[in-house]
């Protein structure tokens, strides 16, 4: 956050842990999903 | 019928959002946009809020079994699913189930999947037959549904005059760039008429027929079937559900057509969602569009006075010149970049274009509760026709991520799906009788039920 302060969340946004106490749900789950290697539809073919 | 008014002298001043419209990106499109491309359909008829029972009553369950399901022309499979004569696919819709079969090299039947004898269903998985043989007794029919074999025919003498009683009957069979369609209502329209000439036109010119399954899967969602279908009709909730988004899709620029029964959602990519508290750079939503993140190379290149737009229609151009050939140079940037939902009544929406995506909802089997979503990418290849892709089963619990080849829609979708149940729950807490919807942003939602309310109010099939 702006000025520095931290939270920590799980996947579907419940605070774990930390001053910030509120975070986007689907942030955190866009977040947390495994990552699929970036492979936009207009990416080029590998 | 319902009121549906294009004449916009007759209805309030219809609002839209602030910020360039998708028609101001097709005003500076690259290549020229054919007028029926352009085409605007508004779709206004009232502003009234959705009867909440109609997502949670079992009563309605059984009214869209016996009035829609019955009547309506429904997604089956695509052609390729039936390469050989004899190839077949069990397609289920609520309690229902049909065999759909290639009877000879360009004709393919269907028939309800149950054994005239004491009723087992014939087939329980696809596959290949050259009849279709009931595993109890032995009964058996030609691919073509002319009746085959009664084991121990002495024994049903009371059957010689009624043969052909015994013939499977048909369900109607359509099919419509490459996507078969059925509907068990024989007095039906054809399927081109139900379909209409607007959206043809607009595939005709994507070649779909020419297209293969790159993936398939299937998640058991504890929703009704339209919670489900309702989280993909509007752009509306990209900046809450998908708020990476935000910075390169001018969601609540949208438009909405709709014509007769079918529709589209075009939501623009490569402008910043006005709603927004800054204005993002070209490369911050290049980068945000590919999910390229801090400290990551972008995969394309990327020069000063770049825009998205130009950047990403020029590299969908070359990505897909391979498999759709030179003729890509004539297709618009728009044609690479947007979204182009378009959707079937009921459940179906094959997004148009380039974007690849075809999705299916339907009840799980019997329960109003619980729904089967489905994900398709569907994309231009040369050479030999592949093999389509095995469909991937994913529990409720299951991530998208983890059926192969869905990409980074994968991580979107379970986006969608993270609300989808908290829907059906939330709406049994609900105190009012109904849900809202917008005037203008949320119109393919209200079009479904004023559509699914027509065919209920038609009363039960004779």
């Amino acid at each position: 956050m702006p000025g520095g302060s931290t939270g920590l969340f799980d996947a579907a946004g419940r605070w774990i842990e930390g001053e910030v106490f509120e975070a986007d749900p689907e942030m955190c789950v866009w977040v947390s999903a495994e990552r699929i290697a970036s492979s936009h539809r207009l990416s080029p073919q590998e | 019928m319902p009121r549906i008014s294009k004449d916009l002298q007759d209805e309030p001043q219809l609002a839209r959002s602030p910020g360039p419209s998708w028609q101001d990106l097709l005003d500076a499109d690259s290549r020229p946009v054919p007028d029926y491309l352009r085409d605007q359909a508004p779709y206004l008829n009232g502003m009234d809020d959705i009867p909440k029972d109609r997502y949670l009553s079992r009563d309605w369950h059984e009214l869209e079994k016996e009035r829609l399901w019955s009547r309506v022309w429904q997604f089956a499979c695509r052609a390729e699913h039936l390469p050989e004569i004899g190839s077949y696919i069990v397609y289920t819709i609520a309690d229902q189930s049909y065999l759909v079969t290639r009877v000879s090299a360009d004709e393919i039947k269907a028939y309800p999947n149950a054994c005239q004898h004491r009723g087992r269903l014939l087939k329980t998985y696809d596959g290949r037959a050259s009849e279709f043989r009931c595993p109890f007794h032995g009964f058996a029919w030609h691919l073509d549904g002319q009746l085959k074999h009664i084991p121990a025919e002495w024994d049903f003498p009371h059957l010689e005059d009624r043969r052909q009683d015994l013939t499977m009957p048909e369900v109607k069979v359509g099919v419509w760039a490459g996507f078969v369609f059925i509907n068990p209502d024989p007095a039906s329209e054809s399927l081109e008429e139900f379909l209409g000439p607007e959206i043809r036109q607009h595939f005709d010119r994507w070649d779909f027929e020419n297209r293969t399954l790159t993936a398939h899967a299937s998640r058991i969602v504890r929703c009704n079937w339209k919670v489900a279908a309702e989280a993909f009709c509007e752009g509306f909730h990209v900046s809450a559900t998908h708020p990476q988004g935000m910075t390169y899709t001018g969601d609540p620029q949208s438009q909405i057509d709709v014509w007769g029964n079918a529709a589209r959602n075009i939501s623009p990519k490569g402008i910043p969602s006005p709603l927004m508290d800054y204005t993002p750079s070209q490369e911050e939503m290049l980068r945000d569009a590919l999910d390229v993140r801090e400290g990551e190379p972008l995969p394309v290149p990327f020069e000063e006075g770049d825009t998205m737009r130009d950047v990403l229609s020029k590299a969908g151009r070359e990505r897909f010149r391979g498999s759709y050939g030179d003729g890509v140079d004539a297709l618009t940037d728009a044609e690479f970049l947007d979204a182009w939902v378009y959707a079937v009544f009921p459940n179906f929406q094959p997004w148009g274009a380039f974007n690849r995506i075809v999705y299916r909802f339907r009840p799980n089997g019997d329960d109003h509760e619980s729904c089967i979503f489905e994900v398709m990418y569907l994309a231009p290849f040369s050479g030999e026709r592949p093999e389509p892709a095995e469909v991937v089963h994913l529990g409720p619990d299951t991530p998208w991520t983890d059926a192969p080849g869905l990409e980074k829609l994968a991580m979107v979708v379970e986006q969608d799906s993270f609300n989808m149940e908290h829907v059906q729950a939330g709406l049994k807490v609900l105190r009012n009788d109904g849900v809202i919807l917008s005037r203008y942003q949320e119109a393919l939602i209200r079009w479904r039920h004023d559509l699914i309310e027509a065919y209920i109010d038609r009363g039960a099939p004779k």
